[in-house]
């Protein structure tokens, strides 16, 4: 049985529509993300689950009660706020104590307490922190007192809102493992939301990827990435940012090609097939998608591949990104390591055997930096 | 065309606080250099001084052969790009932008098509009529940035002028703001706490630390023989791995045993790094043995998976291919590539070798 189960929810805020026809089931002990840039509406429905607020039509299922039917302590819900919200009077410690001391809590001795609340904060790494004040600590360390304070009791569903966004960078790759592995440990059933790909690729079971209150698509993190849904999907996924252009199918003598601002490019083997039918129901527009990781990049010219100024070269640890205009659009392949490319050099270009993907263009990419930043 | 040259450059606040020890180095004529460090490293006020917005309190800055300390900010021609963006708030983002081109005297259309390039280069081409009030911290700092590299400049500095924009954004923007520099060929200084964005932007690298640079040069150097402890861990995410280590007849030794190398040198303490990219993992069976742990997590994160493995020397990180194969709770071997292995002083941090040469 599911542990929770969201069936057809939407929610307006006034006029605003903050979720749509919303449905989901997680099962006992899996580690569910949703996902999705600022403002999709993921932070809603955890507080819908909560009880933290009401007012939507669908139905919500917490182990097989409807959450109307609960009043919201009889909730065994547990949430962690992106805006911890400890109390400042109290000791990290006893913050983190607090709902194993409430009423309503089984009764536990105090030698069960403490030593609770320090495996608890021993495995986020902020055992060392227990006797000091809220104040004393960076907003990491509250952020990890306010998750600590969340798993500290049990509960039939644990809801965590960023609970890592605001420790710098290094702190979080070492948070991200202690979350995974606690979860493992707790066998907890976990809903959690974050606009950080790594996270929800790294960390979950399954992830829900969420945009302007709908659900895009939901998979496994490898299915996800391999075989996104959508473009905004895979335009949301991965590091470097998968390359969005947009062209026509073109069919010539040698099989369809990509053609966009007058510049063609040869698809990979992977995708012949679908462009072959889409140009045969006349669906020649195409957005084409493709990692930078799935375009080889080279200084000298190679059969099939397609000639181009450089735009710039970036570079990292292993290998170089180079980047090309294509009309309106960046391209960015990989070269190896110390490639002697650079700005306006001659390049050659191709799709990797197996890459890149057909979309049809669900967003608008040029210029608009309001939904670039939506798309965060 | 300027060569920046820092000759023993000191800050020091209220006659004791050392922002900046002993600065020297020099960016050849259109280099891109980016100066990295944690915050409160002095990176900061090391751009401050270049920019002639603090007084240097010792030593020189040279732009080409001319001694530029006692010159005015707007008489080094340079381009300033801040963290805290200062836009004319009575005037819309359009004027902002033209500002600099009108008080050169450039005609009318030159600077509406240079606006609209610049603006469509950063994307805000759609805030052109906004007041700087009307827009969120992101896209004011664009402005900023937009402002400062919209009047070819001979130099280029920019402290962190993306540091407001989420990831998508800010990984977009970097790779105009190096076609911008490549187009101009200006000397640039680019001031970030992000290894990740130091790597992909720049010619070359400088690293500081508590006020003094650790370390300067290309990235491969800094890779693959960081100076010090510091650098070692400061590049690369996840971070380079530390082990304690004993050294006994040439050979470095884990307390747990389970890491023994051959280290060529000395006798007593030394602190063993390696990075997780630079590690084999094979199925425990296969070797005897070795440095072996149970996999705690495997992150998949698209292109390469990260491994953190709890070894009998601590939670290591090991970076695996996107179709890593391994699961939590398998267990699995480490191997050392010995070209790969770096030793540190325990007490100074100083590196002592790197992979099979011995540092001097």
């Amino acid at each position: 049985m599911s542990v929770l189960r969201l069936d057809g929810v939407s929610k307006n805020y006034g006029r605003t529509e903050a979720l749509r026809d919303v449905s989901f089931e997680c099962e006992e002990g899996e580690f569910f993300t949703l996902f999705g840039p600022s403002g999709a509406g993921k932070t809603t429905i955890l507080e819908l689950i909560a009880g933290i607020k009401d007012g939507y039509s669908g139905r919500i299922e917490i182990k097989g009660r409807g959450a109307e039917d609960l009043a919201i302590q009889d909730r065994n819900v547990s949430m962690a706020f992106e805006y911890y919200a400890l109390y400042p009077h109290l000791s990290v410690g006893e913050n983190i104590a607090f709902p194993l001391r409430s009423p309503r809590a089984q009764k536990l001795g105090e030698a069960e307490i403490a030593r609770k609340v320090q495996w608890t904060a021993d495995e986020l790494g902020i055992g060392h922190l227990l006797d000091r004040n809220p104040v004393q600590l960076s907003g990491g360390q509250k952020q990890r007192v306010s998750l600590a304070r969340a798993l500290v009791r049990p509960a039939d569903v644990y809801l965590l809102d960023e609970p890592i966004a605001h420790l710098d960078a290094k702190l979080r790759s070492i948070a991200r493992a202690n979350l995974k592995a606690m979860a493992r440990n707790l066998g907890a059933t976990i809903l959690y939301v974050t606009h950080d790909f790594r996270e929800a690729l790294g960390l979950s079971d399954r992830v829900l990827v969420l945009n302007e209150g709908r659900v895009l698509q939901i998979a496994e993190p490898r299915d996800l990435y391999h075989r996104p849904a959508t473009d905004f999907v895979g335009h949301l996924l991965g590091d470097p940012a998968m390359n969005l252009v947009d062209g026509v199918l073109v069919d010539t003598p040698d099989g369809p090609v990509f053609e966009a601002a007058g510049i063609r490019i040869a698809l990979s083997d992977a995708l012949i097939d679908e462009a072959r039918a889409r140009l045969a129901r006349g669906a020649a527009d195409i957005r084409l998608g493709v990692r930078p990781s799935g375009v080889a990049v080279s200084a000298d010219a190679v059969e099939g591949a397609t000639g181009l100024p450089v735009y710039t070269v970036e570079h990292a640890t292993d290998h170089a990104l180079v980047y090309f205009r294509i009309g309106e659009a960046y391209l960015g392949g990989t070269a190896p390591f110390g490639s002697p490319l650079s700005t306006g050099d001659q390049a050659w270009l191709r799709l990797k055997d197996g890459a890149g993907f057909l979309f049809d263009a669900s967003f608008a990419l040029s210029a608009s930096s309001g939904m670039k930043e939506a798309a965060r | 065309m300027t060569v920046l040259s820092l000759r023993n450059v000191w800050k020091i606040y209220g006659g004791d606080v050392v922002a900046v020890r002993d600065a020297s180095f020099q960016a050849a004529d259109g280099e891109f250099v980016a100066l990295l460090g944690p915050s409160g490293c002095g990176k900061s006020s090391t751009m401050r001084m270049i920019a002639g917005l603090e007084d240097i309190s010792r030593g020189d800055i040279l732009f080409g052969e001319e001694v530029v300390n006692q010159l005015s900010p707007k008489d080094r021609n340079v381009a300033l790009a801040f963290e805290s963006y200062a836009l004319y708030s009575p005037m819309t983002v359009r004027e902002n932008l033209e500002f600099p081109l009108r008080s050169r005297g450039l005609a009318t259309d030159v600077i509406t098509a240079k606006v609209a390039e610049i603006a469509r280069t950063f994307q805000i081409d759609d805030l052109l009529d906004r007041r700087p009030s009307k827009l969120s911290g992101g896209q004011a700092q664009r402005v900023s940035l937009a402002r400062a590299l919209i009047r070819d400049p001979n130099v280029m500095l920019l402290d962190e002028p993306l540091s407001h924009l989420d990831y998508r954004l800010r990984t977009e923007l970097r790779v105009r703001i190096r076609r911008i520099h490549d187009e101009l060929n200006a000397t640039t200084i680019y001031v970030t706490h992000d290894q990740e964005e130091a790597v992909a932007l720049s010619d070359r690298i400088i690293v500081m630390n508590h006020a003094e640079i650790q370390q300067f040069g290309e990235i491969e150097t800094l890779w693959k023989r960081p100076v010090n402890r510091f650098v070692a861990g400061f590049l690369g995410d996840p971070a380079m791995n530390f082990v304690d280590v004993r050294l006994t007849d040439g050979r470095a030794v884990a307390a747990a045993g389970d890491i023994s190398y051959d280290a060529g040198i000395g006798n007593g303490q030394a602190v063993l790094g390696f990075r997780p990219e630079e590690v084999d993992i094979v199925a425990a069976a296969e070797v005897d043995g070795g440095l072996k742990g149970e996999i705690l997590v495997n992150e998949f994160h698209g292109e390469r998976c990260v491994l953190t493995v709890d070894s009998g020397s601590g939670q290591l990180k090991a970076v695996d291919r996107g179709d890593s194969p391994w699961r939590a709770g398998d267990t699995v071997a480490l191997v050392l590539r010995p070209e790969a292995v770096h030793l540190f002083d325990s007490d100074t941090g100083l590196a002592v070798r790197h992979g099979t040469e011995a540092q001097t």
